[in-house]
């Protein structure tokens, strides 16, 4: 088989299975939308357990707490996980909205600034607080990595943040971030979707989200259906992608062995 | 929830957009009328986000300007943000009347990234590793757990096998084609691309489901 022909089969298989997470979510969802449905138990993730706290003790005190949406673009492999921060983004600013000082977001792009804007203002319509939305709590703190990175040194302790949250595609410039909270005295609590920089948040926050526990905090913090199915579609489409990885490993071990 | 008309619209938009890219994606090699579709919708994305460049930059400088004049907490930074971003435009206004080229590879341009933000980024970067240690010192201190520690030992078994092995510490062979120093190796490769791969799985499966929530305009990151 020619490469060319490889990357197609590839293709339409990573198509396949993107339709098949996709139904499932959607029937999991309006299941999930039943009266006589269950709640589902999720395990515990330390980050999202003490985030309700840090909301609480911001709100409690006037302070205002750092959501961090990282460097990711739109519109580039980094959509996903900034799609993710800015849904975290709206359940944590709908906690904080009776706060007299609104979160502050910071990010590194254009766009993601302007959506990160809009999920604030829809926040406060959404609580007939229009009036109180300010547009200058979403900003770009940098337009490269490391001025993205420089910015977040300082921003924790001149926002007077009681807390700061990293959900978005960031490099090594994320330790800059955790500094900067420990800095300011703050709990820090950061996600991204690079396994390197997972390993570097593990040493430097307070409470480092692993893995895909990144896209896992929308169901967490808001539990709403649609997010609750995705998990357990995805825990779903992994223990199946597993069971064929082992499968696969069988066969061509037996092979191998010349038994197949 | 009451729905606006607008964002009923924008949803629509949204994931007819998605959908169409995303088939035509997979369709590339049938051309077609859909093909054209995509490439013109992409070719929209690229403006956008040029113009989000632009945006980006406007609210850099009115977040700071605005902290300068207010004097908040922090002023001193914004005001040499703005000196920078004043500066820049200056120069690239200047620049080819005075003999330094034209377009962003101009001489002024090359100068300023050369010696002012690429030594002060590798500045940055290089405190980066000192950050780094001082919470790895501080990580054992305080988050003393399981998982704490098999970070720890996974790191100082990573530093001994990319170390230089010193020629005093003996280094016995366990077979015919392997010695200590491999056996360490193996031991921090094959469990970490093995952790590596269980997690990129999960960080994919996660992308991907939330991109179909998109998709299917179960999340709406572009308002209520």
């Amino acid at each position: 088989m020619t490469d060319a022909l490889l990357q197609l089969v590839y293709g339409y298989v990573a198509l396949l299975i993107a339709v098949v997470l996709g139904l499932l979510i959607l029937a999991l969802t309006l299941l999930s939308r039943r009266a006589s449905a269950r709640p589902r138990v999720l395990r515990p993730i330390d980050g999202f357990q003490s985030l309700p706290a840090t909301v609480g003790q911001a709100v409690e005190t006037g302070q205002r707490l750092h959501v961090s949406l990282g460097t990711g673009a739109l519109g580039t492999a980094d959509t996903a996980i900034t799609v993710a921060g800015l849904t975290v983004l709206d359940q944590i600013s709908a906690a904080a909205a009776v706060s007299d000082r609104p979160p502050v977001v910071s990010s590194a792009n254009g766009p993601v600034a302007l959506l990160a804007q809009d999920v604030l203002r829809s926040v406060y319509r959404r609580q007939n607080a229009e009036a109180r939305y300010d547009p200058e709590s979403a900003q770009v703190s940098g337009l490269t990595p490391i001025s993205f990175g420089a910015a977040q040194t300082s921003l924790p302790r001149d926002e007077a943040a009681a807390g700061a949250v990293l959900i978005g595609s960031v490099g090594s410039e994320a330790v800059l971030l955790a500094e900067g909270g420990r800095r300011a005295g703050v709990t820090t609590l950061a996600g991204t979707d690079n396994l390197t920089t997972q390993a570097l948040l593990f040493a430097t926050t307070d409470h480092p989200l692993v893995g895909e526990d990144v896209f896992a905090g929308a169901a967490y913090i808001g539990g709403q259906p649609q997010h609750l199915a995705s998990l357990t579609a995805q825990d779903l489409a992994r223990i199946v992608i597993g069971a064929l990885i082992v499968a696969g490993v069988v066969v061509q071990s037996l092979r191998a062995l010349g038994l197949f | 929830m009451k729905i606006r008309p607008i964002n009923l619209i924008a949803t629509v938009i949204a994931v007819i957009s998605g959908l169409v890219v995303l088939i035509g994606y997979f369709t590339n090699s049938f051309g077609g009328p859909l093909q054209d579709v995509r490439l013109a919708l992409l070719s929209i994305v690229s403006l956008l986000a040029a113009w989000g460049v632009v945006a980006g930059a406007v609210n850099l400088v009115l977040v700071h300007g605005k902290k300068f004049l207010n004097q908040a907490p922090g002023w001193f930074y914004s005001l040499w943000v703005i000196i920078g971003f004043l500066a820049v435009i200056l120069v690239n206004l200047l620049a080819p009347f005075v003999g330094w080229g034209s377009g962003a590879g101009n001489q002024a341009n090359t100068w300023i990234y050369g010696t002012i933000v690429a030594v002060g980024g590798a500045t940055l970067a290089g405190l980066v590793a000192f950050f780094l240690v001082f919470a790895a010192y501080k990580l054992l201190r305080t988050r003393r757990t399981p998982l704490t520690l098999v970070f720890v030992a996974a790191v100082v078994l990573a530093l001994i096998v990319l170390a230089p092995w010193p020629s005093f510490v003996p280094n016995p062979s366990l077979s015919s084609t392997a010695n200590l120093r491999d056996l360490l190796g193996a031991i921090v490769r094959i469990p970490a691309v093995a952790g590596a791969r269980g997690l990129l799985l999960g960080v994919t499966l996660g992308a991907v489901a939330t991109g179909i929530r998109v998709l299917i305009g179960l999340d709406r990151p572009y308002g209520d």
